[in-house]
């Protein structure tokens, strides 16, 4: 415990830790203040092409005048002698956590998760750089003790940043949406699936945060654990899962099980844009991966020698 | 007496892409406990590795490595916990204050922040404990790394050039704190290629050339062993002459003394090689050596 806990100070002193999360929460802040102050409401239209007259689809009224920024589209109907009505409008762009926040998760979700990469491949590859793991290793000799609390630091840290940073998103499109947007939908269950999307979402960058430290321990670089999962993302693009033999890569590479996690879309034609795996798949591959790459990185380390 | 430290056939051979570098090719040497040790050797000749595989940090070397009688790797927990070390230059985050590196270290083994102060204010580094590592002389650094060796209250303390970086009132602080060591009856293992600093510092030395030791011993009698140097002053000027046929290795001094290899049991032949010849010198006394010329008298018979 001793160890874990000098391993966890250890990671939430990093400035790159600390950067990470003060320009996320930056950068959601901006995005939501922008995207609030620009939300508009929706109106939908009908336009009878014989008379010209504009009904509102909500409402039932004839319109006389449109809003500003709703634009008839007078030209294409207006005379054309095309028979019926013709709806036109514009959709509703304001902010509305209930219904938006599941798909922000997501998105979100693999943002942080390529900062995971980074953050846990980093955190090992800074001390390779300056040569704090000899200094380490005179202290605790017991070389799986020390790469065992590395990983649980590295897997906490990473899970409570990216809930952290998750929450921040949860909060601000909440008072988005409250100050200039729709509240609606906010229950129980709603917040109940929320959180169990985050903790999803947080499993997966905890996972690969492990996996990009345990590759780095081996490779002693950052950028090595980092690109092996950048091109990860890569070969995932070009390589159809479905199609053997070459798809079984990309099938059960461990990037799929992690984007199965936080993406879920099984209803998607696009096989690229699916996840191809069920979130218990996805968990399943990712363990076995973790697991894999753990203990292999871990006994590479055991027998070799430190600078 | 016991070894704190033994290395028995002890081998480590690298690749590079020439092939293979013999780091240590068969190292014989017992460090005895209690004392100051000296471990001497040229760039490259293995004294770095030979610590290293003591420390745990090299792996796979074959032969054996005892440390405060503990099989290395194989105890090397229970080898440790008496061990405090300094290896190559010292390693800290280069973003965290001296202190902060400190107790982040010391939490593993459950030493508070009160230790931690302790160790700082006795390599004189207390006052900037608290600035960024990255800002510290060359000296400073030194300073902590030897702050971090001594938080377990070692046994055995291994310094690997400890004297780097330091200014002179530094090393005399090293060195005073080496001897405050001994004088406890710990054992302090320095390698260091600062030959006169290890002559006034140590007790015992070993000289490593090639991977291997070639020399061992307190440091007086490597200074007195082999053949010594005399200084001879005769007014007659066949002296030299007549020490040279009879078989002594004479060489150039001054304009009225010359300089004899005698071994220093035997400097009354001298004496005596002279009246024979009806000369009577003025002067014969020894000429001290320094533990460097005996490195590199034997670091140069080396094939």
């Amino acid at each position: 415990m001793r160890q874990l806990d000098a391993e966890l100070r250890r990671f939430f002193a990093r400035r790159i830790v600390r950067s990470t999360f003060l320009v996320a929460v930056l950068l959601i802040v901006l995005v939501v203040t922008i995207s609030t102050a620009k939300g508009r409401a929706g109106h939908e239209y009908q336009v009878d092409t014989a008379t010209g007259r504009i009904t509102d689809v909500t409402t039932g009224q004839v319109v006389k005048s449109l809003p500003n920024g709703d634009q008839y589209p007078r030209g294409a109907f207006a005379g054309s002698g095309v028979p019926g009505t013709v709806e036109f409008g514009q959709s509703d762009t304001r902010v509305n956590v209930g219904n938006d926040l599941a798909n922000v998760f997501q998105g979100v979700g693999v943002g942080l998760l390529f900062a995971a990469f980074a953050l846990g491949a980093s955190f090992v590859g800074a001390e390779y750089n300056v040569g704090s793991l000899t200094t380490q290793l005179l202290f605790e000799p017991r070389r799986w003790r020390v790469h065992l609390a590395k990983a649980i630091a590295v897997a906490i840290g990473i899970a409570a940043l990216t809930l952290a940073v998750l929450a921040v998103v949860a909060l601000a499109m909440y008072v988005g949406s409250e100050v200039h947007g729709i509240v609606h939908g906010i229950d129980a269950t709603f917040v109940s699936n929320r959180a169990g999307q985050a903790l999803r979402v947080a499993g997966a960058a905890s996972a690969g945060a492990v996996l990009a430290y345990s590759v780095t321990l081996v490779a002693r670089r950052s950028s090595a654990g980092m690109l092996l999962f950048f091109l990860q993302f890569v070969l995932l693009n070009l390589i159809n899962p479905v199609k053997m033999p070459w798809g079984v890569i990309s099938h059960y590479a461990p990037l799929r099980g992690l984007i199965a996690l936080i993406v879920h879309h099984p209803q998607s034609a696009d096989v690229q844009e699916r996840a191809v795996h069920t979130i218990a798949g996805g968990a399943v591959l990712t363990a076995i991966w973790v697991v894999i790459v753990f203990v292999a990185s871990g006994a590479w380390f055991e027998r070799s020698e430190v600078r | 007496m016991a070894a704190a430290i033994e290395f028995e056939d002890v081998r480590v051979t690298y690749r590079s892409r020439r092939g293979r570098i013999p780091a240590l090719a068969g190292l014989d040497l017992s460090i005895p406990e209690g004392g100051v040790f000296g471990l001497l050797g040229a760039n490259g000749a293995g004294k770095t590795t030979a610590i290293r595989a003591a420390v745990g940090l090299l792996r796979g070397a074959a032969g054996r490595v005892r440390v405060l009688g503990h099989d290395i790797p194989r105890n090397i927990t229970a080898a440790m916990d008496g061990v405090g070390a300094l290896v190559e230059q010292p390693s800290f985050f280069p973003n965290f204050s001296g202190r902060r590196n400190l107790e982040l270290l010391g939490r593993t083994r459950g030493f508070g922040s009160a230790r931690v102060d302790e160790v700082l204010d006795r390599v004189g580094l207390g006052v900037r404990a608290d600035a960024r590592f990255a800002t510290y002389s060359l000296g400073m650094k030194q300073r902590l790394g030897i702050a971090a060796a001594l938080m377990k209250d070692p046994q055995l303390l291994v310094l690997d050039e400890p004297a780097n970086g330091l200014d002179p009132p530094g090393i005399l602080e090293v060195r005073n704190l080496m001897r405050s060591f001994a004088v406890e009856g710990r054992t302090v293992l320095v390698s260091s290629h600062i030959l006169a600093e290890v002559e006034h510092a140590c007790d015992r030395v070993a000289i490593v050339a090639r991977g291997r030791c070639i020399a061992s011993g307190r440091v007086s009698d490597l200074l007195q062993g082999g053949h010594a140097q005399f200084r001879v002053r005769a007014s007659d000027a066949r002296a030299s002459d007549v020490l040279r046929a009879a078989g002594w290795t004479v060489a150039a001094d001054g304009d009225d003394s010359f300089l004899v290899e005698v071994d220093p049991t035997r400097s009354h032949d001298v004496t005596s090689a002279l009246a024979d010849a009806g000369i009577y010198l003025s002067e014969l006394s020894p000429v001290a050596r320094s533990l460097e010329d005996v490195f590199l008298e034997l670091t140069e018979e080396q094939p």
